[in-house]
């Protein structure tokens, strides 16, 4: 049994489960337009992000670099590196993506109970709420390709 | 047999995403005993799994079994047979067991007065049920992905 690659492969699960799963039902639960319920959720979501999700992938990928270690692969042949990229691509995009979150919790804040304020409203319907999540899965899905298929290996 | 192995991960890495992803952030959520954002997030985490998750998750055990047979594996092999006895306990455990306990949780949130829990659904969110029942879910899931990577006994 190769335990770097096993525990690099759960983390990546784990990582994508607790950073994507989380993030689509949040933005599903933006869209009913309620703000106490989008409160908690914004707050339930960015804690388990940052203090589950996030140290997921950050062991995931060093466990990954074991591996390729481990396994003899050259940690620069073309694959790895178009993972890398990928990977820094993912991070880049979930840094934007956090950044726009926190500017809808704020207004969500801010806003009355009984109805989205107008700023709220307009955030929840801003293009990067949904633009921002479709790029994120096509970025892991690259990545899934790139690491089964090893292009140029 | 590649392409049949990216489906194969693709789809059950979407289906754990849904089901165990969003599965954290609702129960998470239900810890906090906040009614309004549980009769929100809990009948959307239902819905995008029941649209979602469920068919991935079905997508993706078909494109296991072409992978299976077209990469030439021992379909009888014990860590396939282990891994469809797991498989079989995800949706046995999640149709008989999981999803009744959500379907209490989600009853007894929209009967319950927004401002507190009412007792009904005070209990169920204590309840050992509710707790033990997602814990066994992604132990399930985690035992499958482990017996994918492993291949114990072949």
């Amino acid at each position: 049994v190769n335990l770097w690659r096993l525990l690099h492969i759960t983390c990546m699960f784990g990582a994508v489960a607790v950073l994507a799963g989380g993030g689509l039902v949040r933005n599903a639960v933006l869209h009913t337009g309620d703000v106490a319920a989008i409160r908690r959720t914004i707050e339930t979501e960015e804690r388990l992000a940052n203090r589950l999700g996030a140290p997921l992938l950050l062991a995931g990928i060093a466990f990954g670099l074991a591996t390729a270690v481990q396994m003899g692969y050259p940690l620069l042949s073309p694959w790895l590196v178009i993972a890398y990229v990928l990977m820094a691509l993912n991070i880049l995009n979930g840094t934007v993506y956090a950044r726009h979150a926190t500017r809808i919790a704020a207004a969500a804040a801010a806003s009355t109970e009984d109805a989205p304020s107008t700023q709220l409203a307009t955030l929840i319907r801003a293009r990067p709420t949904w633009t921002l999540n479709a790029i994120d899965a096509l970025l892991w899905l690259a990545l899934i390709y790139t690491m089964v298929r090893k292009p140029f290996a | 047999v590649t392409t049949w192995k990216f489906l194969h991960v693709a789809c059950m890495l979407g289906a754990f995403t849904i089901g165990v992803g969003g599965g954290t952030l609702a129960h998470r959520v239900v810890t906090t005993g906040d009614v309004a954002a549980m009769r929100r997030v809990l009948p959307t985490w239902d819905r995008v799994g029941n649209l979602v998750g469920i068919p991935l998750f079905i997508l993706g055990l078909g494109f296991g079994f072409v992978t299976g047979l077209t990469g030439g594996f021992d379909l009888t092999a014990p860590w396939l047979v282990i891994s469809y006895v797991l498989v079989a306990g995800i949706l046995v455990h999640g149709f008989a067991v999981y999803d009744p306990q959500l379907q209490r949780l989600k009853a007894a949130a929209a009967a319950s007065p927004v401002e507190q829990p009412s007792p009904a659904l005070a209990a169920i969110i204590s309840s050992r049920r509710t707790r033990v029942t997602f814990r066994v879910e992604v132990g399930l899931w985690l035992a499958v992905i482990v017996t994918m990577i492993t291949k114990p006994l072949s």
